[in-house]
């Protein structure tokens, strides 16, 4: 008789935990203890393992295939997950660290992310102190024995989103996780694996696009001029590779070639952002203007949580377009972000009252 | 102990997620001060949504 178990989607969960060294199991010994950070996702995906498979019809063996002659190799290859989630204070300045591989600290405690083309890593793989560079293990958790355990995870990408008219303004983030760790073994990626850790619960507290008090951006000669937002998008992504390989074929290291930081926003057409002398959005764009942008989610500079503030230099990557709806006509600005002399290209500052460690 | 909410901030706070009781925090949200237990307290200052009162001393009060 079949089996009839069933696996309802919301019984698999995942969690994160950063690594003390690189591309190594936290707990090896057999059951994984670890106390993993619940992701706050509505389905969690299956990591998939990209290695590689050669199907060759060799000379000899007729009009079909043999057995024999396929060649599977799982080392040198990757692991990747794509994750879609609400934003919370914790996985927010996780995850822009996990992209960014950069952060400062202060108070208690302000998270910063900034790029810059020199503060974030140009590759990882060496030593981890205080929790950077950050890469984690990922544990995909459907039941006892048949969990996956993924190490040496990154982010490849972060797209963080905010929109007035969707997830009734939750600000959200969705991107993929990397790891150059596809070879399982006991000692790092590892199948049939059973965590029986107390995982920390998903947090609580998000992030409220309707809560954006502050929204400025430069349009020609007038700096700092107000908005009114619709949506937001930022995508960040740090073109990463994995570098090398060690006696099991995993990574040695990774590099991030290049820090890529597009977006686009959404905003009302008005006296403050028009086609008319000054506050014409259309020739920032035939000017090739650097604009400052700056958006506070919060009261002030973030000192709470579900408080962040973005700046961002960017530069039009096309003609502004329009958003037509019964809310009147909004622009539609797509750009990218570029460092402006000593300002930075992009930067996130999120409050979580935890350090890095503790992630 | 006693705490005052940041009347900015306070409203992110879930209420089906912090250790804060609802009735106390309804008492935050209208601005009073309200005394909780230690780790209901100390979870709504690490969060940043709330601030110590400042209590008066005798002499102050005077």
């Amino acid at each position: 008789m079949a089996d009839t178990r069933v696996v309802p989607v919301s019984s698999v969960k995942y969690g994160l935990k950063a690594e003390t060294t690189f591309g190594s199991g936290i707990d090896v010994s057999g059951d994984d203890g670890t106390a993993y950070l619940t992701q706050p996702v509505v389905q969690a995906q299956k990591p998939t393992f990209n290695i590689l498979r050669e199907s060759r019809l060799l000379s000899g063996r007729g009009s079909v295939k043999n057995a024999a002659d396929t060649v599977v190799n799982t080392k040198g290859g990757t692991v990747t997950m794509p994750f879609e989630m609400l934003a919370t204070p914790r996985t927010l300045a996780q995850h822009v660290l996990l992209v960014g591989q950069e952060n400062g600290q202060s108070g208690s405690i302000l998270h910063e992310m900034e790029i810059d083309g020199s503060s974030n890593s140009d590759s990882i793989g060496g030593t981890i102190s205080g929790g950077l560079p950050h890469s984690c293990n990922l544990a995909y958790y459907p039941a006892a024995g048949e969990g996956i355990k993924v190490c040496g995870v990154v982010c490849s990408d972060l797209t963080i989103t905010g929109d007035v008219a969707a997830n009734n303004g939750m600000i959200s983030m969705s991107g993929n996780y990397f790891s150059g760790f596809s070879n399982p073994n006991s000692a790092t990626t590892t199948l049939e694996q059973t965590f029986n850790g107390t995982w920390v619960a998903a947090e609580t507290t998000y992030f409220n696009v309707l809560d954006c008090a502050t929204r400025t951006l430069d349009v020609e000669g007038a700096a700092t001029q107000v908005f009114i937002m619709k949506s937001f998008t930022f995508n960040i992504s740090n073109g990463i590779n994995r570098v090398g390989f060690d006696s099991r074929g995993n990574a040695e290291a990774y590099a991030f070639p290049e820090y890529v930081v597009t977006g686009s926003l959404v905003i009302k057409y008005d006296d403050e952002f028009d086609y008319g002398a000054a506050n014409n959005v259309i020739q920032d764009f035939l000017d090739g203007d650097t604009l400052s942008l700056n958006i506070i989610c919060g009261d002030s500079a973030p000192d709470a949580e579900g408080e962040m503030e973005i700046n961002a230099e960017i530069q039009y990557t096309g003609d502004p377009g329009q958003d037509l709806s019964e809310g009147g006509i909004f622009h539609t600005l797509e750009f990218e972000c570029v460092q402006n002399s000593s300002t930075n290209a992009f930067d996130i500052s999120t409050f979580k009252n935890e350090a890095v460690t503790v992630w | 102990m006693k705490l005052k909410a940041k009347l900015n901030k306070i409203h992110r706070a879930n209420p089906n997620g912090v250790l804060c009781d609802a009735a106390s925090l309804d008492k935050l949200r209208d601005g009073e001060v309200v005394d909780l237990p230690e780790d209901a307290g100390n979870e709504l200052l690490n969060m940043g949504f709330v601030e110590k009162a400042k209590t008066k001393t005798k002499k102050e009060a005077k």
